[in-house]
C-alpha cells in the first residue's frame, strides 16, 4: 500500500518550454472534476489536481516524453484520490450510509447522487466509470491509463453500470452493452 | 446512451462546470510554477532590495575582468583523506577533515587579487595597481562555471530496512513510494532524518571512543511519531535548535486528515513544544526567515526563527535563472535550456552570502554554488537515486543520503561545499603540492616532473575520486634570451568521470644551476573552457 504516497513534497524540478503549460491549460478542468468525483470533495479534489500537476511539473523531462501525459496525470489523482479513500473509508462509509436514502439531485454537484454511488463501487469500477463518464475516454484509452487490459475495462464498465443502476433506481443497462 | 451513461454525463457536465467556473487557469498554473520558488514568501516578506544603478556603458570585457579580479589568495592545504566506514567512525559534528583552510579571507565585494606569490613563503601580496571594477550582475551559468570535484566524506552508514536505527524506501510499485527526507544536522552536531516510510525519526549521534586513538562510533535513536501521522514537508532547523516540519495525518478536527506545523526542541523530539494548523492537503512546508516562520505565506504569530541574515534566492522561470538578493547587490545567473534548477532545500541562501542551487541535466546532478560577484562553482554530486537528495547545508557542508546499489545500507555523506577561485588566482603552496614543485629540478626536466608530479598526485586524489586521473601534463621550457631557462609547468588533476578538479601552474626558472619555483597559481578548472584576457585566464 502506498500509504505515504501523497505526503511527501518532494523539490519540483523546473521545466523549460510550453509543453507542460500546454497539458495544464489542457487537462486541469477534466483532472479537477476527476478527483473531486472520486473523493467528493471539490476542495479536496482541486488540492490532489494541483499535487497531481505538481508531480507532473517536477518530473516532465520524463513525464513529457510520454506519449500521453494527461494519462500519466491521470493515474497520479487516480493513485492519489484512492490512497485518501482508504484513509477516510470510514468517513466515506458513514456518508455514504447517510446518503443512501437519499439519492437525488443536490445543490452541491460533488455530492450528487450519481457521484455518491459512484464513489460506493469497487475500485477498479470506480475509476474505470469515472474516467469514461469525467473525460469520454474509450475503452483502449482508460485501460492504458488504468493499466489493465482492454477486457477488463469493458468487464469493470458493466458491472459498474450495473451497480450504479441498483444504487440509483434505474433501469440496469441491456447485456452487452458497451462504452464508446 | 442508456439512462445510466446519460445520468453519468450529466452529472460530470455539472461537476466540470463546478470545478471550473471561477477557477483562474492561469493563477494555477502560476501556483504550480510556484512551487519551485521556496523563498518566495520570505521575498514577499522582505523590502524589495533596491537595485543599485550600474554603469549601463560597461564593457563586457570589463566585467569580465572584474570576476577575474574578485577574490583574495587562498591559503589551502589539501590533505585529503576519507573517513573509513567499516567501524563507523563519524565526525558529524566538524567540517571534513579532507581539505583544510587555514585562512579564508574571501571577500567578493572588494577585490584584491594577488598575482603572484613566492611558493616559499606562506604570506599572499596584494597589487595596489590592480583596478577595482564592478561584479557582474547577469552572467551565463555555462561561461563561467568553475568544475569542483567533490570532497566527500561517510560520517555515518544506516541499514536498510525497519530496524532499529535502520532508514527505508516504501515498496510502492505504482506510486512515488515513501523515502526518507534529507538529513538535517543539529546545532549540537546530532544528525536527524525523517523517515516517512518507517513513521519516525531517526537520530544519529557520534560518540566517541572511551579508548584513546580509537575512533568514534554512531549511536542511533529512533524516535517515533503518533500511529498514522508523518512528515509531509524537509524537516528544517533554525540556529538555536528548533525543528520545523509540517506533519501530515488524522490531525484535524474530530481526527480528520490534515497538516499541521510542528515545533520541536531538539532536545526533544518525541514531543512537539507547539503545533500550528497548515492549510491544505498535505500542508504547507514552513518557511524560515531571520526572526519569523512563515507559513501559507503569511508569518506565523509567535514564533520567531534564530538565523543569521542570508541573501535572498529567486528562481525566475521566464529566464531559467535564479537571482542572488544580497543587500543591495542582485546577482542574475542564466541557465541554458536543458538545465533544470531547484533552489537547495527550505534554506539555498547561506550566511557567507553565496547560495546553492541543484542543477538537473540528462541524468547528472550538479550543485551549483553562486556567489554575489557572478562566479560560480559547480560539483557533481552522485544521484541519490530513489532518495530525497540534499537538502540541508550549513557551514561544514551539505548532507546527503545515498542507498547502495542493492539497497543493503545507507550511507550518510558529508560534502564539502563547492568553492570558486578567483579565476587566477595565486596561491602560496604549502604541504604536498609546495614540496612537489619546490623539488622540481630533475632532468631531464620533463619526463622527471611529470612522473613526479603525477605519482604523487595520482595517490593524493585516490580516496577523492571514483576513477582518479592525472590528465594533461604538460610542461615547456624555453631559453628566454638572458640565459635563463624559464618553464611554464600546468598540470590538471581531478577525476575522469566528474571533469572537476584544479590546475595547478608553476612558473620556474633554471638559473644555471637548478629550477626553481618562481610562483604558481591554483586554478578551477572551468566547465566549458578558458580563455585570456588582458593577460588573464576566465572561464568562457
Amino acid at each position: 500500500m502506498c500509504s505515504n504516497v501523497i505526503m511527501q513534497q518532494r523539490p519540483v524540478r523546473p521545466v523549460s518550454g510550453t509543453g507542460f503549460d500546454e497539458l495544464y491549460r489542457r487537462e486541469i478542468g477534466s483532472i479537477r472534476t476527476l478527483a473531486a468525483g472520486l473523493t467528493g470533495s471539490r476542495e479536496l479534489g482541486a488540492d490532489l489536481a494541483h499535487e497531481a500537476m505538481l508531480r507532473a511539473y517536477r518530473d516532465w523531462s520524463k513525464v513529457g516524453s510520454l506519449e500521453r501525459p494527461g494519462a500519466w496525470v491521470r493515474r497520479v489523482v487516480i493513485n492519489l484520490a484512492a490512497d485518501v479513500h482508504r484513509r477516510r473509508v470510514r468517513e466515506l462509509r458513514a456518508m455514504d450510509r447517510l446518503a443512501t436514502s437519499d439519492v437525488g439531485e443536490s445543490s452541491d454537484p460533488v455530492d450528487d447522487g450519481f457521484w455518491r454511488a459512484l464513489r460506493a463501487l469497487p475500485e477498479l469500477q470506480r475509476n474505470a466509470a469515472a474516467l469514461f463518464y469525467v473525460d469520454d475516454l474509450s475503452v483502449d484509452h482508460i485501460a492504458g491509463v488504468l493499466g489493465v487490459s482492454s477486457g477488463t475495462v469493458k468487464k469493470a464498465m458493466f458491472q459498474a453500470r450495473k451497480n450504479l443502476a441498483q444504487a440509483l433506481g434505474a433501469d440496469e443497462p441491456v447485456d452487452g452493452e458497451a462504452t464508446s | 446512451m442508456n439512462a445510466i451513461d446519460e445520468r453519468g454525463r450529466l452529472a460530470a457536465d455539472r461537476l466540470r462546470g463546478a470545478m471550473t467556473d471561477g477557477f483562474d487557469v492561469d493563477a494555477g498554473l502560476a501556483a504550480v510554477r510556484s512551487g519551485l520558488d521556496e523563498n518566495r514568501a520570505r521575498s514577499a516578506l522582505h523590502a524589495e532590495a533596491p537595485q543599485v544603478a550600474r554603469p549601463t556603458g560597461m564593457l563586457a570585457a570589463a566585467a569580465l575582468v572584474a570576476v577575474g579580479l574578485a577574490g583574495v589568495a587562498l591559503l589551502v592545504t589539501r590533505d585529503s583523506t576519507t573517513s573509513g566506514v567499516s567501524d563507523r567512525p563519524t565526525d558529524m559534528g566538524a567540517p571534513s577533515p579532507a581539505t583544510t583552510v587555514e585562512a579564508v579571507p574571501e571577500s567578493t565585494t572588494t577585490p584584491a587579487p594577488s598575482t603572484t606569490v613566492d611558493a616559499g613563503a606562506a604570506t599572499d601580496s596584494t597589487s595596489s595597481t590592480e583596478p577595482v571594477l564592478e561584479p557582474r550582475t547577469t552572467v551565463n551559468v555555462i561561461e563561467v562555471a568553475q568544475a569542483v570535484a567533490p570532497v566527500r566524506s561517510v560520517v555515518a552508514t544506516a541499514g536498510y530496512g525497519s530496524g532499529a536505527g535502520e532508514l527505508t524506501i516504501e515498496d510502492c510499485q505504482e506510486c512515488d513510494p515513501a523515502r526518507p527526507w534529507a538529513p538535517v544536522r543539529l546545532p549540537d552536531g546530532r544528525v536527524v532524518v525523517a523517515d516517512p516510510a518507517n513513521g519516525r525519526w531517526v537520530v544519529f549521534e557520534s560518540v566517541p571512543s572511551t579508548v584513546p586513538g580509537e575512533p568514534s562510533t554512531t549511536r542511533t535513536t529512533d524516535v517515533p511519531w503518533p500511529d498514522r501521522v508523518t512528515a509531509s514537508s524537509q524537516p528544517v532547523v533554525d540556529e538555536a535548535g528548533t525543528v520545523y516540519v509540517t506533519m501530515y495525518g488524522p490531525l484535524g478536527a474530530g481526527g480528520t486528515t490534515a497538516g499541521q506545523l510542528w515545533v520541536f526542541d531538539s532536545a526533544d523530539l518525541a514531543e512537539p513544544v507547539a503545533t500550528y494548523p497548515a492549510s491544505g492537503v498535505f500542508g504547507a512546508p514552513p518557511q524560515l526567515l531571520p526572526g519569523a516562520v512563515v507559513l501559507d505565506g503569511a508569518p506565523v504569530d509567535g514564533l520567531s526563527a534564530t538565523l543569521r541574515p542570508r541573501p535572498i534566492v529567486r528562481v525566475m522561470l521566464d529566464r531559467n535563472g535564479v537571482q542572488l538578493v544580497d543587500d543591495d547587490v542582485t546577482t542574475t545567473f542564466v541557465y541554458p535550456a536543458g538545465q533544470s534548477i531547484v533552489p537547495f532545500g527550505p534554506l539555498p541562501g547561506l550566511p557567507d552570502s553565496t547560495a546553492l542551487i541543484h542543477v538537473f541535466e540528462t541524468g547528472r546532478e550538479f550543485v551549483d554554488r553562486l556567489y554575489p560577484d557572478g562566479r560560480v562553482a559547480r560539483m557533481e554530486v552522485p544521484s541519490a537515486g530513489s532518495v530525497f537528495g540534499a537538502a540541508w547545508v550549513d557551514d561544514a557542508g551539505f548532507l546527503q543520503l545515498e542507498v547502495a546499489d542493492d539497497r543493503s545500507s545507507w550511507d550518510l555523506v558529508q560534502y564539502e561545499l563547492p568553492r570558486a577561485f578567483a579565476y587566477t588566482a595565486a596561491v602560496p603552496v604549502s604541504g604536498r603540492a609546495a614540496a612537489i614543485f619546490a623539488d622540481a629540478t630533475p632532468e631531464p626536466f620533463v619526463d622527471g616532473v611529470v612522473g613526479l608530479i603525477g605519482s604523487a598526485l595520482g595517490a593524493e586524489f585516490r580516496d577523492d575520486c571514483v576513477d582518479p586521473a592525472v590528465s594533461d601534463p604538460q610542461a615547456s621550457y624555453e631559453q628566454d634570451g638572458t640565459g635563463r631557462a624559464v618553464a611554464t609547468f600546468e598540470l590538471r588533476i581531478g577525476c575522469d568521470d566528474s571533469g572537476g578538479g584544479f590546475r595547478w601552474v608553476a612558473d620556474l626558472e633554471f638559473d644555471g644551476e637548478a629550477w626553481r619555483v618562481v610562483a604558481v597559481t591554483e586554478q578551477a578548472i572551468c566547465v566549458r573552457g578558458v580563455t585570456e584576457l588582458d593577460g588573464r585566464e576566465l572561464c568562457v
